[in-house]
């Protein structure tokens, strides 16, 4: 409860002012951000079945992120892996220092999580149950 | 009797009965998920490869197989899997590809074919209308096809009557008769040059080097 309510003031510090009232400060809001269309509709499936996650919002341009994260105040951002992300991520996390952000790759028949922080951290293997578990990760 | 629902519609009502092969775990379970919690759909069952496709497929007799094409050997396997699963129809699942691509795997026999840029909504409906018996694609892959088949019947017609004019089918006709272009010139009233001008022609249109071959190759008129 209170390392919500911490990343929350380090959150609204970083930009906007957040002076919304939390309805519930257990959930972890989430935002998915440019992945193939049936991918984020699984992925959305996942986030909506745990109590716990809030899915906030889905964009399709990762160059609207900067501005779409400062009105949806996400916790997390899971985010398909392209170069705009990248270059987006670093000034992201300027702005919000606390923010995760999870990229997820396909390739060759394989899916990857990874952690950006800036720098790239492998988490493991894509599947819905290592989703939820890299979303209730602290940061 | 509840007349919101007729009789008609509870033919329909058995779930759409769905094994998936996808090496990808968050497709694979994912899917099976999200599928099943439409209540349209009841997956009986999933693997990640091909070969533990076809040893699990052993008398689940699904109706639809929804496989991963997009890497491996689930493509080339197919065959394989239809061998397993006889009456199940195939619903592949692929990256966006090139129409040549799209086109060689149609050939290979699948009765659905969606990429990845489609959703869930999308998926559940094709799932529906292949298991009624429709054939299920993009309508840029349907336009593709339905060239292709254009192309295909044109290739046909042209080996049954290849484009010859008038005069050229009447002498390509008596050389299937075995006459000698002095006969030919003879029957046609033509001078022997002429006649010898419009061999080369037939020959020439019909792609072959003599003409000895046209009767392998000219179908009666």
């Amino acid at each position: 409860m209170n390392r919500i309510r911490i990343r929350r003031s380090i959150f609204a510090a970083g930009g906007t002012p957040d002076t919304r009232r939390i309805g519930d400060a257990s959930s972890i809001r989430v935002l998915l951000v440019d992945m193939p269309r049936m991918m984020r509709d699984i992925i959305a499936g996942v986030v909506r079945a745990e109590p716990d996650l809030d899915l906030v919002g889905e964009i399709e341009a990762p160059e609207t992120l900067l501005t779409r994260a400062r009105r949806m105040r996400p916790d997390l951002v899971i985010a398909g892996a392209t170069p705009t992300l990248a270059s987006v991520t670093r000034e992201l996390l300027g702005d919000y220092p606390r923010l995760r952000i999870i990229e997820v790759e396909v390739e060759d028949g394989r899916g990857s999580l990874y952690e950006l922080s800036p720098r790239r951290r492998k988490l493991g293997e894509l599947s819905p149950e290592s989703l939820v578990a890299v979303a209730r990760e602290q940061s | 009797m509840d007349l919101q629902h007729p009789p008609a519609a509870c033919a329909t009502d058995a779930k759409i009965r769905t094994f998936i092969c996808a090496a990808i775990r968050l497709y694979r379970e994912g899917l099976a998920q999200i599928l099943a919690s439409t209540g349209l759909i009841e997956v009986i069952g999933t693997a990640a490869a091909p070969a533990e496709a076809a040893e699990r497929l052993r008398g689940l007799e699904p109706d639809i197989l929804l496989i991963d094409i997009a890497a491996g050997d689930a493509f080339s396997a197919l065959p394989r899997l239809r061998d397993s699963a006889p009456e199940a129809k195939v619903v592949a699942l692929a990256v966006p590809e090139l129409p040549d691509e799209v086109l060689s795997r149609a050939e290979a026999g699948i009765e659905g074919y969606l990429t990845y840029d489609a959703s869930i909504a999308d998926l559940t409906s094709a799932l529906q209308s292949v298991h009624r018996g429709e054939l299920i694609c993009s309508p840029r892959i349907a336009g593709e096809l339905l060239r292709h088949i254009g192309r295909l019947a044109a290739g046909e017609s042209a080996r049954a009557a290849p484009p010859l004019t008038a005069r050229q089918r009447e002498i390509a006709a008596l050389l299937r008769d075995g006459l000698s272009n002095k006969e030919i010139a003879q029957r046609l009233s033509l001078s022997l040059p002429t006649v010898k001008n419009h061999v080369h022609a037939v020959l020439e249109r019909l792609q072959i080097a003599r003409r000895s071959e046209v009767r392998q190759v000219l179908l009666p008129y």
